[in-house]
């Protein structure tokens, strides 16, 4: 049987348990990875760099977490966090030239190639917009988690999608072309 | 509305059906090896060494200040004698200070 959320952090704030924290780590590595893969143009080494730093503050922070939220959303809104903080000190490399991305499609046949080529075609939009829209389109977050997440206001969210949408449709497009 | 398989929310639900579990492989051994180090020792059980090596010193000090057998120590122990209660204070203090010093070592280590 598996211990809840609530039952593995509270034992982390009594007793320092690093095996319950472990068990967290586990239970959610895969999707923040992949996530994060998802923000940084499937950039394998990076997302789990970011994963990595995302856990490690988690677990220094925890005593902040009120439990208002899931866990899971309060694990995305320090991935953001580190994403931004990251992006902001790399703004130079990170840029990404829009003649140089990979012809994203063209050869989409394997399943995870349309992982890859969805995760470049989010390197066309700025780190936010591409957040919302990745927390909106793959993770089902309503706009208004989605804000909280990012702390920014319900009207940049509902910005960020309506305006990210047309664009990736037609990226997308593109892709058949 | 659109239907057509490639708007994004119909991409997306076909990422999420298809969406690959990662392997942990190391993942979260290397997590935990970043970690701060633990607190090898609780609050409570930390004061209490303190608290006991106090009452500990504390005592003994007591003892030999009325069996002044060791050579040497016979004019501490007239000072003792003749101020008990600063003299036992300031070997508490000692003992306590020594503890402190212990634990904060171990911590460190």
């Amino acid at each position: 049987m598996s211990i809840d959320d609530d039952a593995l952090i509270a034992r982390i704030r009594e007793h320092d348990d690093r095996q319950a924290f472990a068990e967290l780590v586990r239970r959610y590595q895969s999707r923040l990875r992949y996530s994060l893969r998802q923000l940084t143009g499937h950039d394998a080494a990076l997302a789990d760099d970011l994963a990595q730093e995302t856990f490690i503050k988690a677990h220094r922070h925890l005593h902040r977490f009120r439990g208002d939220a899931r866990f899971f959303t309060w694990l995305y809104r320090i991935a953001w966090r580190c994403f931004a903080d990251h992006h902001r000190r790399r703004k130079r490399e990170l840029e990404v030239d829009a003649a140089q991305l990979p012809e994203a499609g063209h050869t989409t046949q394997e399943r995870d190639d349309l992982h890859i080529d969805f995760a470049r075609a989010l390197l066309h939009f700025e780190p936010a917009q591409r957040m919302a829209l990745h927390l909106h389109l793959h993770r089902g977050f309503t706009h208004q988690e989605i804000a909280r997440i990012m702390e920014c206001p319900l009207g940049t969210v509902k910005s960020h999608i309506q305006r990210g949408r047309p664009k990736l449709q037609q990226l997308m497009e593109d892709w058949q072309t | 509305m659109k239907t057509d398989s490639r708007t994004p929310e119909a991409v997306a639900a076909r990422m999420r059906h298809t969406e690959p579990v990662i392997d942990d492989i190391d993942f979260t051994t290397a997590v935990l090896a970043q970690l701060p180090r633990a607190n090898a020792l609780s609050d409570g059980f930390r004061n209490a060494i303190v608290l006991g090596a106090t009452v500990l010193g504390s005592a003994l000090a007591a003892w030999y200040s009325v069996l002044p057998a060791i050579p040497g120590l016979l004019e501490a122990l007239t000072v003792v004698a003749t101020n008990p209660a600063p003299a036992l204070l300031a070997a508490g203090a000692l003992t306590w200070g020594a503890a402190f010093a212990a634990l904060w070592s171990v911590a460190r280590s």
